[in-house]
């Protein structure tokens, strides 16, 4: 009884924190202190997931989320000072229509959502071990299992990362005489020495 | 076996990273023809692939509607690499900007073109929304490859944050879907929903529908359409403008059909609707445009219009005719852009009245690439036209005449708008001195093929005739 009694509370008390949290997110002009709410939404997921008894999902989030893509957004703040504050405030009409939207949809979740039954499908309970059975999960191939989105998420994250590499690069390397400096190089932003490289290395290949 | 054309691809993909660390800078010009020799093996293997099979415990399956689709998404990608090569490979006579790294290149073109593939074989959500992701995000990138120019990174930039935001919606409404039923399997999704449909259902198709049609850029989600293709390389704004639009085709084939089948009908009204507005607004916008990219991204969203005809009608005739129209554009669009690669190889020019006087210079491309815009319109006996009329003939077999006559009468504001194009190069006289351009072998042959096949699937019926047949035979063995 009295188990269940702070577990609804606990339910309470992170959904409250993720909604003033979320808010934060969203509503802050500056951008550090959205980051730091959106870490706060994702740790109280984590929460969320740990009254389901779902541990290996809060350690996940923990570790993939909260430890590495917030350190990554507050990196990428860091290094580029200029955007500490968004300076730039939309118009009132259009805030009031972003609101209105959201509001919209927020309504339409629940009012439809509201007559929906919400019970758990038969057979659909937690395992004991519920770490082993998702490792299980990911690794099997017949009808419960999940080894072809395992892989493809891998095709995705490695052509992501190549990707990512290729427009990040700062410069070619020595030996890629296709690359030019663009329109930095025609309006003499870039050093002298990198487009002469360019010039001198670009002979087309017939 | 039934998996050999996707690891096929997967496989050129890697051998194309590795062989671009391994081979000299000099040398790497082999990468695109391994690149094509893969794609064209994959081919193979998909043409000696059975039309019906399962593997992975039904979480991958093959039927004639995946299978025609899956050709499609190999011709589309085989097309794209050809009318890369030459800008990559540093062929071109006005210098490139901020392009290269072809190696990498390839492979990510290669990586979404699987994406595609397994996006129509999946059978379950979760598989079905990664490899959409795997077929879409690259493009994010892909769109910011000239490095350095400053449009290129706005593409980027804008395609990023817009389709993050309609992953979001997807995403949404499937955790919506997932939530009502329990199931992941979209045959089984099926057959729960069967007993009723409740509500949020309906929130959860609206959601979808917001998240396939971004990809489809269907009005209103279209907003990145302009933008990204004018800052994209052109290469990959022609593979943009239709392996996006493929994509989000099939998934809106694979959520409309498979799950949502039985409510289809009710939703025809919406449909229409949407249809009209997206052929409209993409062609009233298309007509004061004066970058040609730009131009073909309204253009793209018009066509979206009518591809989205063939959700009224019944299966029987709805699925072929949006197969046959996927077809159709193709070979139509890339026709096109493989003409306007080959313009901004040669002068490095963009803009409409830049093709000026081009009938004069190069009459035999000026030709083709009128063929290829006379095909978008729908002028008969160019496969456009039979294309549109297979759609129209199944918006009017569902009672909706009302749209015919909207699509009839867009169709004829859009000769005006493609006929500018062709004005300029017909009729407008060519800069003075302007020089004769040439065009390298493989861009030649390519839109020479091109070329013929826009001709060619609009007055030989086989086709069409194929698909359809496929179709109903299949249909008929799923009735049983």
């Amino acid at each position: 009884m009295i188990q269940a009694a702070v577990y609804t509370l606990l339910f309470y008390l992170f959904g409250g924190a993720t909604i003033a949290l979320a808010l934060v997110t969203v509503l802050n002009r500056r951008m550090l202190r959205a980051v730091m709410g959106l870490m706060g939404v994702l740790a109280m997921s984590a929460c969320f997931y740990i009254m389901l008894s779902a541990e290996f999902l809060a350690g996940v989030q923990i570790l993939v989320y909260v430890g590495g893509i917030v350190v990554l957004m507050v990196f990428a703040i860091m290094l580029t000072q200029t955007v500490d504050v968004l300076v730039e405030v939309p118009h009132w009409s259009r805030r009031a229509l972003a609101g209105a939207a959201a509001l919209a949809l927020l309504l339409a979740v629940a009012g439809l959502g509201a007559g929906v039954p919400l019970e758990a499908p038969a057979g659909a309970g937690i395992p004991e071990d519920n770490t082993v059975a998702i490792g299980k999960a990911l690794m099997d191939y017949g009808p419960r299992g999940y080894v072809l989105p395992f892989e493809i998420i891998s095709l995705l994250l490695l052509a992501a990362a190549i990707g990512g590499i290729v427009v990040a690069r700062k410069t070619a390397p020595e030996d890629q005489p296709l690359t030019s400096g663009g329109d930095l190089a025609d309006e003499g932003l870039l050093q002298t020495a990198h487009t002469q490289r360019d010039e001198e290395a670009w002979v087309p290949e017939s | 076996m039934l998996m050999l054309p996707e690891l096929m691809v997967i496989a050129t993909a890697f051998a194309v990273l590795l062989l671009d660390v391994l081979v000299p800078e000099k040398r790497r010009v082999v990468l695109a023809p391994i690149a094509l020799a893969g794609l064209a093996l994959a081919f193979f293997a998909l043409l000696a692939t059975p039309q019906d099979g399962e593997l992975l415990g039904g979480r991958f399956a093959l039927d004639v509607v995946t299978w025609w689709f899956k050709l499609l998404f190999l011709l589309a990608g085989f097309i794209t690499v050809l009318i890369s090569l030459d800008l990559l490979d540093g062929r071109v006579r006005v210098r490139a900007r901020g392009i290269g790294f072809r190696g990498e290149y390839y492979t990510i073109l290669l990586f979404t073109i699987s994406g595609m593939l397994y996006l129509i074989s999946a059978r379950d959500l979760i598989t079905l929304y990664v490899s959409l992701e795997l077929c879409t995000m690259p493009l994010f990138l892909l769109a910011a490859w000239r490095r350095d120019d400053l449009k290129s990174g706005e593409a980027g930039l804008k395609y990023v944050i817009y389709g993050a935001f309609a992953s979001a919606f997807l995403l949404y409404g499937l955790s919506f879907v997932y939530g009502l039923t329990g199931e992941m399997r979209l045959d089984a999704l099926a057959r729960q929903l069967q007993g009723g449909a409740p509500p949020l259902l309906w929130l959860a198709a609206a959601l979808i529908v917001a998240g396939a049609g971004f990809k489809v850029t269907m009005v209103p989600f279209h907003m990145w359409a302009a933008d990204v293709y004018e800052g994209a390389p052109i290469p990959v704004t022609a593979y943009l403008s239709v392996a996006s639009k493929a994509a989000g085709l099939a998934l809106m084939f694979q959520m409309f059909y498979r799950v949502f089948g039985p409510w289809l009908h009710e939703w025809s009204d919406l449909i229409a609707v949407f249809a009209a507005v997206t052929m409209t607004l993409g062609n009233v916008v298309a007509i004061v445009q004066n970058n040609i990219k730009r131009f073909m991204a309204f253009s793209a969203i018009s066509q979206a219009g009518y591809t989205i005809l063939g959700f009224l009608g019944p299966l029987d005739t709805g699925i072929p005719a949006m197969i046959f129209y996927l077809l159709v554009y193709i070979v139509t669009n890339l026709a096109v852009f493989a003409c306007i690669v080959w313009y901004s190889n040669e002068t490095g020019r963009e803009q409409i009245q830049d093709y000026r006087g081009l009938a004069q210079t190069n009459p035999v491309i000026a030709l083709m690439m009128m063929l290829g815009l006379f095909s978008l319109a729908g002028i008969p006996p160019l496969s456009g036209f039979v294309g549109k009329f297979f759609l129209f003939s199944v918006c009017a077999g569902a009672g909706y005449h009302w749209l015919v006559a909207v699509a009839a009468i867009n169709s004829t504001v859009s000769l005006y708008y493609y006929l500018r194009v062709v004005r300029q190069m017909y009729i407008e006289p060519p800069e003075e001195n302007a020089p004769r351009l040439t065009a390298s072998p493989t861009l030649a042959t390519t839109m020479a093929a091109l070329t013929v096949g826009v001709v060619l699937l609009g007055i030989v019926p086989v086709f069409y005739e194929t698909i359809h047949g496929q179709t109903i035979t299949w249909l008929a063995a799923l009735a049983q």
